[in-house]
């Protein structure tokens, strides 16, 4: 299979920022990221669901007591961020979902045999968060859960008032809450666009080099997909924060604490090395 | 952004750049419809199991911190219980000792007062023994010197004598007194 995305590459590569369709159901296209998004779904639901499974029976294998215990390692995070474990039971299934969704949808688009399976002339399969579709999609998920989380917080009043305030109050409070209102688009322009630069530039990335490296791609595009496969899981641990840290903003809001802790959270992610 | 906006096909502006980035609204809502159906479907039917294998871990830490903490409890009470025990016998035995102290203090005087009573005893009933020794002896004396003394007057009158000899020759004397 990687002999043939080298074979495909040494044609130039083709790079299209845009999901091909591959057929359409009614007036929406199912596209070759949306078909790697369900087989990194049904991947998905066949560990967790398998986990459940020896979970109950009592018996566990290595995988399921590695999904348990990455489980408990997210879990963990979440309520530590929010500061409750009864919150963290709430916000865990959105996280931990976008975690794990994320990350086996990079893993999967590292695969050789994304790219070069046509159907038609289109590639097959490609990465599902290299689709800006999907990374919006999470990305308005992650935002309008904050909003909700705050709204549950502070009331609606309380919520709006982190955006709005009396001009002849205080007008600082004013110009602070519309930048406040910008910073929450940026958030999401930046959550959507973080993933999809980072995982299409990856897909390029590959397809750039096989076609540099020739004959030579099989062994040369080696260590770039393990680069991919190390920053697929880095953009999933800073997706699956970044809504954690979001959710915790709008519900912790005032709290000096929560804010100390979530800037720190900002730092680690931030650190140098971090492709975030 | 230019090629960007090439790639749409000439147009312009904010529409335009979603076209070129492929994002189109039906795409975006399949995308977070289906996306909330998995965390629905998961969250309804996978992850309580795994947060109950959680809580089930975490009580279970819980439970043997518990019992680490209470078996630390009863080895602290047993420490001081011993160590109670052990101050009391080491006060007992100081109490036995100085006891044992005492009274070997007490019978070393007594076996000396009892010896020094016995020697001075001894010492008296010897000075005794020793003033009736020097009497006899001296009786003995007497009466071998008395002996010894009639033999030599025997042996000067040449002649035997006995009591009765002896009285005359006494009265003789005082007669001639």
């Amino acid at each position: 299979m990687i002999w043939k995305l080298a074979a495909t590459a040494a044609h130039g590569p083709h790079v299209s920022l845009v999901a091909e369709p591959i057929f359409n159901i009614g007036p929406l296209n199912i596209t070759n990221s949306t078909l790697l998004g369900v087989v990194g779904g049904i991947i998905m639901f066949w560990l967790l669901l398998s986990t459940v499974k020896r979970i109950k029976t009592g018996k566990h294998n290595r995988l399921s007591i590695a999904v348990l215990w990455l489980f408990d390692i997210l879990f963990g995070t979440v309520e530590e961020i929010l500061g409750s474990r009864d919150k963290a039971k709430k916000l865990a299934p959105l996280a931990i979902t976008i975690f794990l969704f994320i990350l086996i949808n990079n893993w999967l688009g590292t695969f050789p045999f994304v790219g070069p399976l046509t159907w038609h002339g289109e590639p097959l399969f490609r990465g599902l968060a290299a689709d800006l579709n999907f990374t919006a999609a999470l990305a308005l998920i992650t935002m309008v859960t904050a909003q909700i989380w705050a709204h549950r917080s502070l009331g609606l009043g309380g919520n709006l008032g982190r955006y709005f305030g009396n001009p002849f109050k205080d007008f600082m409070h004013v110009f602070s809450g519309f930048l406040e209102l910008i910073a929450e688009f940026s958030r999401l322009i930046a959550l959507a666009m973080r993933l999809f630069g980072n995982i299409f530039g990856g897909e390029v990335l590959l397809l750039v080099m096989a076609y540099i490296s020739g004959p030579a791609a099989p062994i040369a595009l080696i260590p770039f997909m393990l680069i991919e496969i190390f920053v697929g899981a880095i953009q999933a641990y800073v997706f699956f924060m970044l809504t954690v840290v979001f959710v915790s903003l709008g519900a912790n809001h005032g709290h000096d604490d929560v804010s100390s802790e979530v800037d720190e959270s900002r730092t680690e992610l931030a650190a140098p090395g971090a492709p975030v | 952004m230019n090629f960007l906006l090439a790639e749409a096909g000439g147009g312009s502006g904010i529409g335009a750049l979603f076209t070129a980035l492929g994002l189109n609204v039906p795409a975006l809502v399949f995308n977070a419809g289906a996306f909330l159906l998995v965390v629905a479907v998961l969250g309804k039917y996978v992850y309580p199991h795994l947060i109950k294998a959680l809580d089930a871990k975490k009580e279970e830490l819980e439970a043997t911190s518990r019992m680490e903490q209470e078996a630390k409890k009863v080895l602290d009470k047993a420490e001081d219980k011993a160590g109670q025990v052990v101050n009391e016998a080491r006060t007992a035995a100081d109490e036995i000792l100085a006891s044992a102290k005492a009274d070997a203090a007490a019978q070393i005087e007594a076996a000396r007062a009892k010896a020094t009573e016995q020697a001075e005893r001894l010492v008296a009933e010897a000075r005794e023994q020793l003033s009736r020794d020097v009497m006899a002896a001296r009786k003995e004396l007497k009466s071998e010197t008395a002996r010894l003394v009639a033999a030599a007057t025997a042996a000067v009158l040449k002649e035997k004598l006995d009591s009765s000899r002896d009285s005359e020759l006494i009265a003789r004397s005082l007669e001639a007194k």
